[in-house]
């Protein structure tokens, strides 16, 4: 198959009655792995649409992530907690745990490329290094906000923390030497009546051969209620940390870009955030509008299938009247749903049918 | 055409705009009281307070005093125990939850109004029954009720971010008189300080000069206009009196109370109570988080949970709190439902308020939502409810006194409500 981003389709749709946040493919690619707001993850079997629930984390899982040796999956929880499954077993119990391996949330979760470390962050502002057995190897701090995006650089020789106050930073693995910090702070707004900090660099992406750097969220947010914003990815060399391009979505949105992830041809996909609604988008690297968008209910995580075809995002789907007000009796008042849409990134084939006529 | 009247409800305040502004809304003044002058004279001879801290747009109830953690809607937040024994919190206020036993906080509010247009003012006036006049805010009725027109601190005083003025508004039927002298950012009138060309001498004969040329004026207008217009300079010449209620806070009560707006806010709001101000409404806006409200939460609530707990601490350990009745609070609670940008919109059916202080119980949770939170499954209280209650609290009977407006008795509050007799001390 031709990788093509404006022929992508679906054909599956995975519905679950709360919303789904997290969503990542296993390595082997059979299971696709979601965390949903019942505190619970949730394991497709994508041949047979079978769901297993993996239940343990106290409360709302943050993130996760498949370690490369086809079997044990991480997660980390809004209390600080670090869980690692064998996600090829039915069992729902963790291989093992760990309560508090930060303070307060753990909301992102990273698998170095060979699977030797295990890096986490959250809102004590420290980024972990653990073994992949679970054990402290290192920690960085020096962040001056919640830390909200981490990647892995493809050599595994460093890693890449964003915060909510609009900073990037670089670390030399496992040492934690700050190797250079990059100002992402137009993703970042705090104005002088604000409450709180709004934005934040929500998500980071780096390519294949690592000359890219995509820091996605949003810029210019109006206030910390609503918190509308102008969706934004900045494209950085990697090299020089000079910015590249400023790309945005074709589709009206007001929230950040939640997620990204980078296709073998250097192709960006990026999923938003709307109130009334935002975009699947795909980006090349210099050009700020996407050379192709789907429009979609906000999104929340987008990932790469193993077989660089397939990519699968979860999403919001409103189930009944929301807004304002109860608009429903006790007995239809229900929680909203959430959605896994998988692509195939390439030209739909003819089916039989179309091709006799 | 009428020179007086300010279009602009919230511009800066200094002591001429003051007078520009009020005297526009005093029309309709008229035999505006109390039926009956003797309760009134009584009610005024007892030294009471009241502080309304507004967390304006609505503080989630499940990110607060009702958390359902565990539950379909409740949220990532934990629930944490309080100084009452089997009463817990949201994790986000631990503070708070060391001074629950001062304080009364209701979990069954059910009210009518889902927009904050409307909802604001309809709550702050206590959602009385249409009768074709415009009650007055809670402030400028206890202003009406309690108030001391010889007192030292202006009754009704408003401490809010951004800019100040007289929101003679707020008044309502019982004329601009009662509005609120608004503080913006909670720092005094920006002509509180006399020009320093200006002596004694030359301020005693322009106040002559003023005095006169309101007797003139008064010989051509309703007498309650002049008196209106009076009445706002009486109220910025108090608080040009009292320069020392604005001097810097410590580095100690910010670090109790917090450097940040709502921290300065209530500080302030504190010593304006402490001087004898009868009613102060500290306001604080943003917190209407229909999108990330669970970080909004995470930031915000510690904003108001660490200065409300050491303000009734204080003032428990001064025995302030015996005479000053806190109500904290906003015009609805949020949804269980979790939106599409992970925030949670307005949710009028089941939302906490508390209350502590003069006249409050101590000690008590009022009413349960269902298990999921999603509404009441007790009792439900409208403000109406809480007007009674917070009268009755100040000695006022709620159910007997009355307004009286152009000859139409008026209820002080709505007729079928009463006050809550279990928050009653």
């Amino acid at each position: 198959m031709m990788l093509d981003v404006t022929k992508a389709w679906s054909d599956k749709e995975i519905r679950y009655e709360q919303q789904l946040t997290a969503c990542r493919f296993s390595p082997c690619g059979q299971y696709i792995v979601a965390a949903s707001l019942d505190f619970d993850l949730q394991r497709w079997n994508l041949d047979t649409d079978e769901r297993t629930s993996l239940s343990g984390h106290p409360t709302w899982i943050g993130d996760l992530a498949f370690h490369p040796d086809q079997r044990r999956l991480y997660s980390v929880d809004y209390q600080g907690g670090l869980f690692c499954w064998d996600y090829t077993q039915a069992a729902s119990q963790p291989l093992w745990k760990k309560t508090a391996a930060h303070v307060s949330w753990a909301r992102k979760i990273a698998i170095s490329p060979g699977g030797s470390y295990v890096a986490t962050g959250g809102n004590d502002c420290v980024v972990k290094l653990w073994t992949a057995d679970g054990q402290p190897v290192a920690e960085f701090p020096g962040h001056e906000g919640y830390i909200f995006s981490l990647a892995f650089h493809p050599d595994g020789k460093s890693l890449l923390s964003g915060d909510q106050v609009g900073s990037v930073r670089q670390w030399e693995i496992p040492s934690g030497k700050q190797i250079r910090t990059f100002d992402l702070t137009v993703l970042h707004t705090r104005k002088e009546n604000f409450l709180a900090h709004v934005g934040g660099v929500r998500s980071l992406a780096i390519n294949a051969s690592a000359n890219l750097l995509a820091c996605g969220g949003m810029t210019n947010a109006k206030s910390n209620a609503f918190c509308p914003g102008d969706p934004l990815v900045v494209m950085l060399n990697f090299g020089d940390s000079t910015e590249k391009a400023q790309l945005k979505p074709s589709q009206k949105a007001d929230g950040p870009i939640n997620s990204m992830c980078f296709l073998p041809d250097d192709t960006l996909a990026g999923i938003g955030e709307g109130a009334m609604g935002a975009s699947l988008a795909f980006w090349k690297a210099d050009q700020p509008a996407p050379v192709h968008s789907i429009k979609i209910s906000s999104g929340y995580q987008v990932d790469l299938h193993p077989d660089k075809l397939r990519l699968a995002i979860s999403r919001f789907q409103s189930n009944g009247r929301g807004g304002n007000g109860r608009h429903a009796t006790p007995e239809t008042y229900l929680s909203n749903d959430g959605v896994i849409d998988i692509y195939h990134l390439y030209d739909q084939p003819a089916v039989d049918g179309d091709a006799a006529t | 055409m009428n020179h007086f009247r300010c279009h602009s409800p919230e511009h800066e305040f200094s002591r001429r705009q003051v007078l520009g502004t009020l005297v526009g809304g005093a029309a309709g003044l008229g035999a505006n009281g109390l039926l009956n002058p003797v309760v009134a004279d009584e009610l005024k001879s007892q030294q009471k307070s009241v502080l309304l801290i507004w967390l304006d747009g609505g503080i989630s109830q499940f990110e607060s005093w009702d958390p359902k953690p565990g539950t379909e809607f409740g949220g990532p937040f934990s629930a944490i125990p309080t100084s009452l024994p089997g009463i817990h919190v949201s994790e986000l206020m631990p503070h708070t939850a060391q001074q629950m036993h001062h304080l009364s906080v209701v979990r069954s509010m059910c009210t009518k109004d889902e927009n904050h247009s409307s909802g604001v003012p309809r709550i702050l006036r206590g959602d009385p029954k249409n009768r074709g006049v415009t009650y007055p805010y809670l402030g400028a009725a206890m202003a009406k009720l309690k108030g001391d027109s010889q007192s030292e601190i202006p009754n009704y005083i408003w401490v809010k971010p951004g800019s100040g003025g007289f929101i003679w508004q707020h008044g309502g039927f019982l004329g601009a008189e009662y509005g609120a002298l608004a503080l913006g950012d909670g720092k005094p009138p920006v002509h509180i300080n006399r020009p320093p060309e200006v002596d004694d001498v030359i301020d005693q004969s322009r106040n002559d000069l003023r005095k006169q040329l309101n007797a003139r004026f008064r010989n051509r207008r309703r007498g309650a206009e002049v008196n209106a217009y009076e009445s706002s300079f009486e109220m910025a010449e108090k608080l040009i009196r009292r320069k020392d209620l604005f001097t810097d806070f410590t580095p100690q009560q910010l670090e109790r109370y917090g450097s940040h707006h709502l921290g300065r806010h209530i500080l302030q709001s504190k010593r304006l109570i402490e001087a004898g101000a009868l009613f102060v409404q500290c306001h604080s806006y943003h917190w209407d988080t229909h999108a990330d409200n669970f970080n909004m939460h995470l930031d915000l609530v510690p904003q108001i949970d660490k200065p409300f707990a050491a303000l009734i601490e204080d003032w428990h350990e001064s025995g302030m709190l015996d005479n000053v009745l806190v109500l904290l609070m906003s015009e609805f609670g949020r949804t269980p439902k979790i939106n599409q940008r992970m925030g949670r919109d307005h949710w009028p059916e089941a939302w906490s308020l508390c209350l502590a202080g003069c006249g409050i119980r101590r000690g008590m949770v009022l009413g349960k939502t269902t298990d999921d939170g999603v509404w009441v499954d007790t009792t439900e209280y409208d403000i109406g409810h809480i007007f009674h209650t917070v009268f009755g609290a100040m000695g006022i009977d709620s159910l007997g006194a009355e307004y009286h407006y152009n000859g139409q008795p008026l209820p002080i509050a709505h007729e079928d409500c009463v006050p809550i007799k279990e928050l009653l001390a």
